[in-house]
């Protein structure tokens, strides 16, 4: 179970981030959604440590199964990355390593973090696409991510990132750089993954429909803080906050109804 | 492949046919007298009627291209003509000072090399750290020193005070340090910022920050992802270094009194040695169309989006 506790983030001078809470409990799916800049993104990288040179958590606790990963030293949080917690990003071409075949990084993701041999880690990752049903395994795993259609790079994108079986997925936006009809197998294969490995998601997104067709739960960010959270049911189809409501009006093609836009995924 | 081979080879002729002729044109529309130099240097005295005779004998007179006509099928047999300064054959005297230059090259860019990725590399990985702020102040010294100061310097300190070499470079491993140094030095100043600005760029790209997430450790990220990538950029940068040193280091072999094509090259200048002049262009234009061509290639190896 991963619990983000009252935390503070900023950059520089400027924060970001203002005294954000939630929780994560197993199989769950968690959304946050906000416009671009309300810190929703800079939430995520906090919890993997991964905010740069000038980003600084300066207050809160960030707790995976009750240990508090901010007190983590950086070889620690190195064997937490891709092991307890994985990450997918928007642009899943740009994510991984552009002279590598897929199953190369394939390979690297669970080479770091147990002894695995090349051979094993092809048979695994084979199995893995084979489950997700994304075609010819063995051609994936022998193309450069420049090679592979953006939905299909990001699938394999969240492929590599269960190669270790976490037990949390952080997603970063995972549709939006994706065709609208490509998006909807995106999530599938998320789906897939939560069933299959009974892992809880974390995904990010400014795209409601996502939210909508995914989470158990979802927050609302606006200017760094959460101003809403609850059930999706709560929060999508009877908000209380006032930039919820503006949020949910803003979805295109709405008709009156959420449930309408929550089936048109790829709206936002 | 054999398509893009084809048609760099179509490329590399017609430009090295486009090049040798603009020089061959050049020479000869110069305005001092080849006749009248090869006269003076047998010591007779030239008059009228002897410059026209030594005219018809060298071809001078016919048309420009029937004479570069004539030169190029020559040379495509291996002859260049002879030096009018010495009378020896210009292949000879390539033949004699390429190996020089080569091996000043080859041995100096090793050497930068050596130097500018391991500097460049932690520079950029300890951005703005002490180290990168002491380094990048040395490399702005050396890079805006002249080449041929460092290498008065050098004579200075290691030949006339220290006596590790001699004033004047021998051949072989002792004669090659001091010019090498110079231009390692010089060049690695140079080619520390560029590795630098490289990794740099290469570090903030998302792929790296994918590799965190996904766990790999930084020594792994900087080397197995970061300096691969860098090939690229890097190896473009050693092309164009390397065609331009194989065309001879005119300043410092002089100072060093090096007897590679630089040397060849501007005493060849001094004395309207046309023959030999033309030959050096045509070693330039090959070694520029050669190396480019190489370059090329390994973009196929390194690149995989070349490759597919």
């Amino acid at each position: 179970m991963l619990e983000v506790k009252n935390i503070t983030v900023a950059y520089g001078s400027d924060t970001v981030v203002k005294d954000v809470s939630f929780a994560v409990k197993p199989g769950e799916v968690i959304g946050i959604v906000g416009e671009s800049g309300s810190g929703k993104s800079t939430v995520l990288k906090s919890i993997l440590g991964l905010l740069d040179s000038r980003g600084k958590v300066l207050g809160g606790e960030i707790l995976l199964n009750g240990e508090n990963l901010l007190g983590f030293t950086s070889g620690r949080m190195r064997q937490i990355r891709g092991k307890e917690i994985a990450m997918v990003f928007q642009h899943p071409e740009l994510s991984l390593d552009p002279v590598w075949p897929v199953g190369r990084s394939f390979y690297e993701s669970i080479r770091v973090h147990r002894e695995i041999t090349k051979k094993e880690a092809a048979v695994q990752g084979r199995k893995l696409l084979e489950a997700l049903e994304l075609g010819e395994p063995d051609k994936i795993l022998s193309s450069y991510p420049f090679e592979l259609s953006g939905g299909m790079c990001q699938r394999a994108a969240i492929a590599i990132a269960m190669a270790n079986r976490p037990g949390i997925l952080l997603a970063d936006e995972p549709t939006s750089a994706l065709d609208v009809t490509v998006q909807k197998q995106v999530i599938e294969t998320m789906m897939q993954m939560r069933k299959e490995f009974s892992a809880s998601i974390l995904i990010v997104s400014h795209n409601i429909g996502v939210i909508a067709k995914m989470a158990d739960f979802v927050g609302v960010m606006r200017r760094g803080q959460m101003v809403e959270w609850g059930t999706k049911e709560e929060v999508l189809y009877s908000p209380e906050h006032d930039y919820t409501k503006a949020l949910i009006r803003a979805v295109p093609k709405m008709g009156g109804e959420l449930p309408a836009a929550a089936e048109e995924v790829g709206h936002g | 492949m054999i398509k893009f081979l084809a048609r760099k080879t179509g490329m590399l002729i017609l430009i090295f046919i486009g090049i040798t002729f603009l020089s061959f044109c050049l020479t000869y529309l110069s305005p001092s007298n080849p006749a009248e130099i090869k006269l003076n240097k047998t010591g007779v005295p030239p008059t009228e009627e002897l410059l026209e005779q030594t005219r018809e004998e060298m071809g001078l007179n016919r048309p420009l291209l029937v004479r570069y006509g004539d030169w190029l099928f020559d040379m495509m047999k291996g002859d260049m003509g002879t030096s009018i300064r010495n009378g020896k054959p210009v292949v000879s005297e390539l033949k004699k000072a390429l190996p020089q230059t080569a091996a000043l090259t080859l041995v100096s860019m090793a050497a930068v090399l050596l130097i500018s990725i391991p500097f460049g590399v932690l520079c950029a990985r300890f951005k703005d750290g002490p180290f990168d702020i002491a380094v990048r102040f040395v490399t702005y010294l050396f890079a805006s020193l002249p080449s041929f100061f460092l290498a008065l310097v050098f004579l200075y300190l290691f030949s006339v005070k220290l006596g590790w070499f001699p004033v004047i470079a021998p051949k072989g491993i002792r004669g090659i340090i001091m010019p090498a140094l110079v231009l390692a030095l010089t060049l690695s100043a140079w080619y520390i910022r560029q590795v630098r600005t490289i990794v740099l760029d290469e570090l903030s790209k998302e792929y790296i920050a994918g590799s965190r997430a996904r766990g790999v450790p930084e020594r792994e990220i900087l080397f197995s992802h970061v300096l691969r990538n860098a090939m690229l950029p890097i190896t473009t940068l050693v092309g164009v270094s390397l065609a331009g040193m194989l065309g001879g280091t005119t300043i410092v072999e002089n100072v060093f009194s090096w007897p590679g094509l630089g040397q060849l090259a501007m005493e060849a200048i001094t004395a309207r040695d046309y023959p030999v002049i033309q030959g050096y262009v045509v070693w330039m234009a090959l070694i520029f169309l050669l190396v480019n061509f190489l370059v090329d290639l390994s973009y196929g190896w390194i690149d995989p989006k070349v490759r597919r």
